[in-house]
């Protein structure tokens, strides 16, 4: 089913001050935007913290953790509002609200920076396990070990991959192998190289300070505060993601045979609870991160793990080609950061604070 | 002069420049007294001015390079065929307000740092009052010329080096602001900043990619006119979009606000 939130949000520059023009427009299964968007409030923890606006000095980068979402006992994330806090605590959760506000965003809330810029949404800051926990079916040593990550600050995230339309504004050419499939289907064979002219150009023409997403938010991103193989739960079929639906996941529904063996135009299927279409399937998706073998020294800060093996970049969320395991949220890849591949798409990140 | 190609004698390349360099710049030598590696200045406040030698350089990307930075190729030779006096700094907010008589837009706390905000049409005024307040011929590089400076002589990562953080601001660590004018360690023409800080007009027109591009040094000024070559990269950009090939481009109108300029001068 289509779910599109808000997706006329359409921010233009006017000088230096960006005005939100536009309104709302729900389309498709509203009962299911409602229901999303109720969820996603539940789920979520509120604006990034105490943090000078862009293009600042970075300031009380500690005082960060009391805004995070928070695990009750079993397990859940319980949102700041239902929680018993302190009252300073709360306070530090408004305040980071309001600072958002005052750049112009809403948690969740999607927006553009140009006509040919891809739709963004604001990402909450919180804490989260990156990596399969050692039960999960399928998994893989590169998952491993499971690791507490906190992303400090609310950032941007493509609410979509970007499309080769997208593509084709900024780079005058399309390289998708599936061009026929239209100016709303995902951009592929790009490489990470390719990927970093674009930002470049994207940076540029807005001002603004667009990158991949670092690995951990990705994933952070993707999870959207679930802790199962997949953000639809431990299950996932051919009506929620674009994959090889000859393959079927630990025994969850017997096969459905269905397999479209192309790319979708982005957004065909349900967004996760933090807004995000295709986090599953449909393109692979570069990240800003050098490739290592496992978890073993990684950032725990939401930071890009940027040493190593540099030549090798990391790749997340599977494509319309692999089965169900390679989909799962903590699935891992790489590829030359110079080899296009097949398949290989992205998804834009923008810092929002410093 | 001779400390200047000393350090560029490392391969044969660095010597061919360098002997084309000295060759040709007898005659201008004579003509104005400038020698290559001359700093100089035509007023008080205006920018500080390095004479930088004619010489021979690969221009772009290497083919060997791994691909991506495609806009950057190929890989072509450029004769710079006459020396040019080159900025030894980006425009300072200072050297602004004496020459347009107005403040650049933006924080006004450092007067050193250099101007921002700065569209290509303003740069063009400047160059334009400029050349009008000392009478001489001020004008933007050529993204020739730019590159030519910034690799003086060698092939390097950036300008001036491959270790990113002694040459330039970059968003590592410019703590979100430009900052002081000539901070980071020069290249071998003495040139700063050439990688960070603030982006850098030049005077050519947009064209993605150098197939057809002058090969004399002179400014590239057909095709996609509209926007024009900004090169060198800022305070507010990751290192990797610092290289010393890496391009970018922009409306003439366009106020980036890391966006600076660094004023070339002809030398008769």
């Amino acid at each position: 089913m289509m779910a599109s939130l808000a997706a006329d949000t359409v921010r233009e520059p006017q000088g230096d001050v960006y005005h939100t023009i536009g309104a709302r427009n729900l389309q498709g299964g509203v009962l299911h935007i409602v229901c999303a968007l109720a969820c996603a409030l539940a789920a979520l923890a509120f604006a990034g913290p105490g943090f000078a606006a862009d293009r600042k000095p970075q300031a009380g980068r500690k005082q960060v953790e009391a805004e995070q979402v928070r695990a009750d006992d079993a397990g859940r994330r319980v949102p700041l509002e239902q929680r018993q806090v302190e009252g300073t605590e709360r306070q530090r959760a408004e305040s980071g609200r309001q600072r958002l506000k005052a750049l112009g965003y809403e948690l969740l809330k999607p927006f553009r920076d140009c006509l040919d810029c891809p739709e963004m949404v604001v990402i909450p800051s919180g804490d989260f396990e990156m990596g399969s926990p050692a039960g999960e079916v399928g998994r893989y040593g590169t998952e491993a070990p499971q690791h507490r990550v906190t992303i400090a600050a609310a950032f941007a995230l493509g609410k979509t991959e970007v499309t080769q339309g997208q593509w084709r504004a900024l780079m005058g050419h399309n390289p998708s192998y599936f061009s026929r499939c239209g100016e709303e289907c995902p951009v592929e064979q790009v490489s990470w190289n390719d990927v970093q002219e674009y930002l470049l150009r994207l940076s540029r023409k807005t001002g603004q300070r667009y990158r991949l997403p670092t690995e951990a938010e990705w994933e952070y991103a993707a999870r959207a505060g679930t802790t199962t193989p997949f953000n639809t739960g431990n299950c996932i079929d051919t009506d929620q993601a674009n994959y090889d639906g000859n393959f079927d996941y630990n025994f969850c529904r017997g096969m459905k045979r269905n397999y479209v063996q192309r790319t979708t135009p982005v957004g065909s299927f349900a967004a996760n609870s933090f807004a995000l279409h295709d986090m599953h399937g449909n393109v692979w998706e570069w990240v800003e991160d050098c490739w290592h073998d496992d978890y073993v020294g990684a950032p725990s800060d939401g930071s890009a793990w940027s040493n190593g093996p540099c030549e090798k970049r990391v790749l997340r969320g599977g494509s319309w080609k692999v089965e169900p395991r390679s989909l799962r949220s903590a699935e891992r890849n790489w590829e030359w950061a110079h080899d296009p591949g097949n398949g290989h798409g992205f998804r834009v990140a923008r810092t929002i604070f410093w | 002069m001779s400390v200047l190609y000393s350090l560029g004698m490392r391969c044969s390349l660095h010597a061919f420049v360098g002997a084309m360099a000295m060759a040709l710049n007898v005659l201008a030598a004579h003509a104005d007294d400038l020698r290559p590696g001359q700093v100089f200045q035509d007023c008080d406040e205006c920018p500080e001015m390095v004479v930088i030698p004619a010489g021979i350089f690969e221009m772009g990307t290497p083919a060997s390079a791994e691909p991506g930075n495609d806009s950057a190729r190929p890989l072509h030779t450029v004769s710079i065929m006459k020396a040019f006096a080159l900025g030894k700094t980006e425009v300072t907010k200072r050297q602004w307000r004496a020459v347009m008589g107005v403040n650049p837009i933006g924080s006004l706390v450092c007067d050193d740092c250099p101007a921002e905000n700065l569209s290509w049409n303003a740069a063009q005024e400047f160059v334009r009052r400029l050349s009008v307040k000392t009478g001489k011929q001020y004008r933007l590089p050529s993204e020739a010329e730019w590159e030519y400076a910034c690799r003086a002589g060698a092939q390097q990562e950036y300008c001036g080096g491959d270790d990113v953080d002694s040459v330039a601001w970059h968003e590592g660590n410019s703590s979100g602001g430009a900052h002081s004018v000539a901070g980071k360690q020069a290249n071998a023409f003495g040139l700063h900043d050439m990688s960070g800080n603030v982006w850098e007009w030049t005077a050519d027109c947009w064209n993605n990619g150098y197939n057809g591009a002058p090969s004399d040094g002179s400014a590239w000024i057909s095709g996609g006119c509209s926007s024009r070559v900004i090169r060198g990269g800022s305070w507010y950009y990751k290192s990797r979009y610092l290289g010393a090939s890496v391009r970018a481009g922009s409306g003439v109108d366009d106020r980036g606000n890391n966006d600076g300029v660094r004023v070339a001068r002809s030398l008769p």
